[in-house]
This record gives structure tokens, sequence and C-alpha cells, in this order.
């Protein structure tokens, strides 16, 4: 069988930060209207991926904050969540990147706290797992959705953590991994959702950190790549959820750090700026936000540190007061 | 966006393809906020149902949309055609994206809350289709579980259709994990079916020895195996008692023995109590029927602790496998992961010179599958160290001698609690490390002579420390105030290269000297 990985061209591409911070700054802008409109089911998100990766490469500066805190308050409604865009529900993921742009814009405490603890606590379920809205969808993103959003707000002690953590412990897999959902298979970005949720819970106790450790090294493709699950294709996302995991487990010297940093700069477009998922697709604020991120872990050039567990930017959670767990090297 | 390939264009298709987006742009607009209009109005009928559908047939995860739908299906109390109607969208939506969460969690909805007889045998045909289609779609295989509990499909028939997909590709690595689950939720005889796994997985994988899949799920199955015993050893401190276990004792397991009050945790392997009328000198491990799983004497060591236990009938099974694997081998002596298997196996079991040869082909992995080198190292360091101990009894007396063993890594430093002298010099450590030394709780005199180490962040506070030797290191001489946390360090060993002497002896406590030699 051949495996699936893609082939890299032997130039190395050339770091162009000037065009990353052009590409971010242009969304909001005209010439995004098209996907601007197409994406507003998930605006939100998509701002705190823009404006994350621009604190990043911009010296920790965001460009019309007031607009954007605006904007955040104009998502808000009555019952304590965030809507992707007005007009749309409110939804755990989109009150997560909410509290998270907040936080960056260090205007957190101008939120209605009480309010977003009792939207977040009240889609706890009796085994601890967390629905993303009203309707009852049960996922383990929306465990870390809401650990990360409360404690962000130093609230996580208002919901019941050790069922959350139960709950967590009950999608473990053979392989060390989490899933969505209990039995569901491994996936490396669920697996970023769980450990990231046990860091903040501070259960890291709880992981196998060598059995899972190993599973997420096995990622690292012949390209330097890493895929989120076997024998699929490399992607720039994987970069942050698998690399961003294998650090907070005090793991990640366990894969060729030089090779991934090889693979996320020959996802640059070197035109336009900004990250794809792999070399030669269209650039994005998703990738470009996780492919960056992981280029910071790395320490790379001069991008500011960002947080493994939040993903966001450290000196941000270093001002909240907040430690989450990580676990030393074997 | 995924997968979406970045084409260059010319001006002129360029303007073309913006004229389009705009007319496609206007027509989004117009249709969300025709949608909204009606929600705003509370239209809750079969046209504002049909007033969405091109909507989600093009964009399937607008979750808003979705909900509309939800809440007009409450209060239609729909008919059969309705619902149908309602079930194929899904199937439409999933065809343009098979991935989206929404259409996925919408189906599922739609046969839990409004048809009123969800036929959950027809789902999982629709599950077995799109599987055959696409064979690793997640969402697919995680609503599979969630329809076959429905209809209450019984689990050797779903272990049927997991082997129809391996047999069909041994590659499905979403297959192998449903097959682990089906096994533990079926509490199946946990050795048989262990033995016809590993037959199993042993012909997929020398089907095709490049492909993780199988080779993982082995991996898993040899791994299950675990040590007979849980007490390492048992001694005094003073007036303590401390036992030391190789693994984490299950919740529901009890220590019971010398004396009346209760053991307390130190760590999660580290056990204590305070001395008081010892009533036998046996300490004993129980399980929740009270059945005696381990027991060691007082001031004892057991140097087995990390045998497995195997049965006679696996370990044939196993023994056959190393065999093959050996074959494999000599066929293919670049195959990563069938060398790792021999690794594991040849660990495993143990037979004659095993130790030598897993470390040369251990070498051998560090240098097939060099961007893992650092793992391999640290599983090296694992096994050397285990291989220390159950070659040493290991009395509180003796000194622990790992110098030159090439260590990465530190595994199970607790088991030397009740050490004076520990020597961990020559070695390729890190101080992220350091911290693995909390548990050297008794020790005086230590050695991290030549550790390559460049400095002393997460020094644990190591009360009992008199003597350290750092020599040949290259220790930022800032971090030597870590070391004011040993209250009782007397001496810290330097040699002539580290000279910046007056900066280190601002960092540390006045009364630790400095020796160099």
């Amino acid at each position: 069988m051949l495996q699936k990985d893609v082939k890299l061209d032997n130039t190395t591409k050339t770091w162009v930060l000037k065009k990353h911070i052009d590409f971010l700054q242009s969304f909001g802008k005209e010439r995004h209207q098209y996907e601007s409109s197409m994406m507003e089911f998930l605006r939100m998100s998509g701002m705190y991926w823009g404006l994350t990766a621009l604190y990043l490469i911009n010296d920790g500066k965001i460009p019309k904050e007031d607009e954007i805190f605006e904007y955040i308050k104009s998502c808000e409604h009555s019952c304590g969540g965030y809507s992707p865009a007005p007009g749309h529900d409110p939804h755990l993921l989109y009150t997560l990147s909410a509290v998270q742009i907040a936080c960056l814009l260090n205007r957190e405490l101008e939120l209605p706290t009480e309010k977003i603890v009792s939207y977040v606590s009240k889609l706890q379920q009796d085994d601890g797992s967390f629905t993303g809205d009203k309707w009852g969808e049960i996922d383990t993103r929306y465990s870390f959705c809401a650990l990360a959003c409360l404690s962000l707000l130093g609230k996580h002690n208002e919901i019941n953590l050790v069922k959350a953590v139960d709950f967590i412990k009950s999608c473990q897999n053979f392989d060390g991994g989490f899933g969505s959902r209990p039995g569901a298979e491994s996936h490396g970005g669920l697996i970023y959702c769980c450990v990231g949720s046990l860091s903040i819970a501070g259960r890291l106790d709880l992981v196998d950190a060598d059995t899972l450790g190993w599973w997420l090294a096995e990622r690292q493709l012949p390209s330097g790549g890493l895929n989120g699950r076997p024998e699929k294709l490399p992607d720039v996302c994987y970069s942050w959820w698998v690399f961003s995991t294998l650090n907070i487990l005090g793991r990640d010297h366990w894969i060729d750090k030089e090779e991934l940093k090889t693979f996320i700069l020959a996802s640059q477009d070197n035109e336009g700026g900004g990250f794809s998922d792999r070399p030669g697709d269209e650039p994005d604020p998703f990738h470009t936000l996780f492919g960056l991120a992981a280029l910071s872990l790395m320490s790379y050039d001069n991008i500011l540190p960002i947080d493994p567990t939040y993903c966001m930017p450290k000196a941000v959670i270093n001002r909240l007061g907040l430690k989450p767990q990580t676990l030393s090297r074997p | 966006m995924h997968n979406r390939l970045k084409v260059r264009t010319t001006e002129a298709q360029k303007a073309a393809a913006d004229r389009e987006k705009e007319k496609k742009l206007q027509l989004y607009r117009n249709t969300i906020n025709d949608v909204f209009e009606r929600r705003s109005r509370n239209e809750y009928d079969v046209l504002a149902l049909k007033s969405s559908e091109g909507l989600l047939r093009s964009n399937p995860d607008i979750v808003t949309i979705w909900n509309y739908r939800k809440e007009i299906l409450l209060h239609l109390k729909p008919s059969e055609e309705i619902i149908n109607d309602e079930l194929y969208l899904t199937e439409k939506c999933l065809q343009v994206n098979p991935k989206s969460y929404s259409a996925w969690y919408h189906r599922n909805w739609l046969l839990d809350n409004v048809d009123p007889s969800p036929d959950w045998n027809k789902e999982l045909q629709l599950c077995t289709k799109y599987l055959k289609i696409d064979e690793r779609n997640f969402h697919c295989w995680d609503y599979r579980q969630i329809v076959a509990s429905k209809c209450q499909e019984p689990n050797e028939n779903e272990l049927k259709f997991t082997m129809e997909m391996i047999e069909s590709n041994f590659s499905n690595y979403s297959a192998w994990h449903y097959r682990s689950k089906l096994f533990s939720a079926a509490g199946k005889d946990e050795e048989s079916t262990k033995i016809s796994e590993l037959s199993l997985v042993e012909s997929a994988a020398f089907t095709d020895p490049s492909d993780q899949s199988a080779w993982i799920y082995q991996r898993w199955l040899i791994g299950k195996l675990e040590p007979s015993k849980f007490i390492y050893k048992v001694s005094r401190i003073k007036n303590k008692i401390y036992l030391i276990l190789n693994r984490k004792l299950p919740n529901n397991y009890k220590i019971i023995g010398l004396g009346e009050t209760n053991w307390e945790q130190f760590d999660s392997k580290i056990w204590y109590k305070k001395l008081d009328n010892i009533d036998s000198s046996k300490i004993q491990i129980i399980d929740e029927v009270n059945q005696v799983i381990d027991n060691l004497s007082i001031d004892n060591v057991q140097q087995n602790i990390f045998n497995l236990n195997i049965s006679e009938q696996l370990r044939l099974v196993l023994n056959g496998q190393l065999d093959s694997l050996h074959q494999l081998l000599d066929m293919e002596p670049e195959s990563k992961w069938a060398l790792l298997t021999y690794v594991l196996l040849l660990y495993t079991l143990k037979p004659n010179n095993y130790f030598k040869n897993c470390l040369k082909n251990i070498k051998l992995l560090k240098e097939l599958d060099s961007k893992r080198k650092n793992y391999y190292h640290d599983l090296e360091s694992r096994y050397q160290i285990e291989h220390w101990i159950a070659n040493n009894n290991n009395n509180n007396m003796d000194s622990v001698n790992l110098k030159g063993y090439g260590l990465t890594a530190f595994y199970h430093m607790h088991m030397f609690l009740f050490n004076k002298n520990i020597d961990l010099s020559d070695n390729d450590l890190s101080h992220t490390n350091l911290n693995h030394l909390k548990n050297l709780i008794m020790c005086e005199q230590l050695s991290l002579k030549n550790c390559k180490l460049e400095n002393l962040d997460n020094f644990p506070a190591l009360n009992n420390l008199e003597v350290l030797d750092l020599r040949e290191n290259k220790i930022q001489e800032i971090s030597y105030k870590e070391l004011t946390k040993c209250k009782s360090l007397k001496k810290i060993i330097l040699d002539k290269k580290q000279i910046a002497l007056d900066k280190i002896l601002e960092c540390i406590n006045q009364s630790t000297n400095i020796e160099i030699l």
C-alpha cells in the first residue's frame, strides 16, 4: 500500500511574515466579503482564529479593538450564550470564541460573567458531558469549550468538574486517545479537546502519556507533516492539535520538529500570505492560526509564545493567572 | 478550507469568477434573510421548511437553519412523508459534506424526537452503505454505534461487519478500533479473544507490513498483559512504613496489614502509614472480593516485579509470532513496524539473550525511523532502568549505579526512594527530566556528573541531599538558586571549567560548600 502523504518540492519556502500580517488584516475588508458572508455561521470563531494569529506575529497588537468588541456584544443573547453572527443562534463553540476574543482585548470583565456561567453550566448533562446548545448534541469538543470558557472567566468550579472529567475518561480508547463520545474513534482534534480539558482540570494523571504520546508521534509522515488519524493525509491544523497535545504531555521531542517546521512553512502562501491545509491549497485564517501557533511552540522566528492548552497567547493566559497543567518529560 | 487547490487565474477569469461570486452572494443573502424573517414571524409550516432547503443543500453546516427546521418539525407533528423528506434532505446534505456534524446530528435528532416509529434497522443499512463508500468516515462510524445500540444489533453481527471491512482493506483503523470497543463491551473471555485477535492481526500485518493500523492494534493486544505483581518494596523510615508499587492501584483494590492505622497516598505509586502495633509482618493487596492479589513482608524486595502474567497457551501463540516476525525481518529487514513489534515481543517474553537483542534492534529503529529517534531513546531508557531493577536486589544501603547507560528519560525513580547514594552520571539528560528525582527522598549523595544539563530548573527539594556532583555540565550560574530548596546540601562538586564561581556562590546557601575537582 502506498502511504498517504504529500511530496514537498525541494525549494525551501521563505518565511513571509509581512504578507501573513497583510493576509490576516485583510479579513473584514471588502476583498473577503464573499467568504465572510458565506462563512458567517462560524464568524465568531473565524475572528478568534484571525485575531489570535495576528496577535502572535504583530507584537500583540490588534486593530479596531472597539469595533471588534461591539461585534461580540451584537452576538450576545439573553440566555448568556453567543452566536457566530447576529441573527444566528447561540452555541457553546461561539461562546468560547467570544470569551477568547474578549480576553485578547483585555476586556473580559465587561462581559456578563454570571449569565455566561449560567448558560454553560445548564448545558452540562447528568453524565458530566456537555451539549453544544439546547438541541442536545453531545461531543467532547463541547467539554473543552465549557472548561476553557469558564476557566478563562475564573469560574470553572461552577460546573461539576468531577463528572466532566469522568465523562472525558469514558471516551478514552485502546490507543490511549480520545473520541467525540464514549466508543468513538480517536482523532487528533478530539484528543486535543480531551487532553486540554484534563489539563485545565489538573487531571492529566488520567492520561496514559506514553501510549498516547507514541500514537501521536506516529502521526508524523515522511513529509514532516502530521495527520489526525492513521493512514490519513497530513494537514497543518494537526500541527497544532497533535503537536500541542504532545507538548502538554511532555513528549513533543518524540517527533522531528525541524521536519514539521519545513512542512508548515511549505504550506504558506508566498504570494498573498496565510497558510493552507497543505502545500498548494488556498490559505485561510483557520490554518493560518494553527500553523503559526505550532511554529510558536517551536519558538520560530519572533512569533510570540502561545499556551498549548488554550491556544491563546501565553501573555494573556499569564495575565489571567491561569496555570494549566502540563506533564514533564519522562 | 480543506482540500481546495489554489489555481492561477487570468484577469478575465478572475473578473468572471467575481461576477459569479456576486450572484451567489446575492442569492445567499436573499434566501437567508427570507428564512430569518419567516422565523421571526413564527412561521412553522411546510412552506417555511421548503424555503431553507436550498440553503442547506449548498451549505449543510449552517446550524441555525437546522435549528429552525427542528422548531418547525416539533410544531407540525409531521406526516410520514414530511419525515421521509427530511431524512432525504439530510442524505443529500451528507453527500455535499459527509463530515457535516450538523447534518449527522439533525438526522439522529429527527429519529429520536420526531419520527414516531424510527426504522433503526434501515439506518444501520444506510451506515453500511456509506461506510462502503467512505470506509474511514468517523462521523458515520460513531453514528453507527448509536444506531446499533438503538436496534439492539448483537455484538456478534457488528464484529462480523468490522471483519468484512477489514477483509476488504486491512488498513481500516476505524474498524480495528470498533473491534476493541465491541470486545470490551462484551466482556468476552479475554484469553481466547486475545488469541484469535492476535492471529487475525498477524495475517493483516504480514499482508502489508507498512500499514500501521494492524500493528497498533497488535501493540495494544500485547500491551494489555500486566505484571502479576504490584508491590516492589516495603520498608521503614523512622516512624513510618513506605510501600512502593510498580503501578497505580485500581480504585477498588485495598492495602491491608501492619496494624490498624490507614495507609495514605504519598504519590500515585507510593503509600505510607505511621508505624503502630504491627499485627503481622505482611502487607497484602486485596481486590473488591477480598481476594489476595499480591503480598510482601516488611523489609523485602520483589525483584521480578516487571514479569508479566502470561498463560502457557498465550505464551505459545506469542512465541509463534516472534518466530514469524523473525522470518519477516529476514525478508524485509527495513520494516520498521515488524522490527518494533519484534522488540516489544522480545521484551514481553524475555527469551535467552533477549536484552542484548532488544538493545541491538532499538539501535536499528533509531536509524530506520529517525523522526522518532527520541521516542526510542526514551523506550531504551525505560528498558535499561527496569533491567537494572530486575537484576539488583537493591537493599536500602546499596548504592544505585545507573552510570553511563545513555539514559534520556527517568522511569520508576520512585523505586529508589530508600537509597542514600545514587549515581546517575554520564547520561543524556535535560533539565526537563529533573523533577522525576522528587521521590529520592532519602538520597544523601547524588551524582549528575556529565549529564548534558544546561540548567537546574525543576530540580526538586531533596531534604536529605548532602552532596551533589555536577561536574562536566554547562549549567547557567543563575539556575543554581534552585538548589537552595535542598536544606541539607553541604557540598556541590564542580570542575574548573565552571568558571564563574562567584556568580554561583551568590545563588546558593551560605552553608553549602563548593569543591572543585
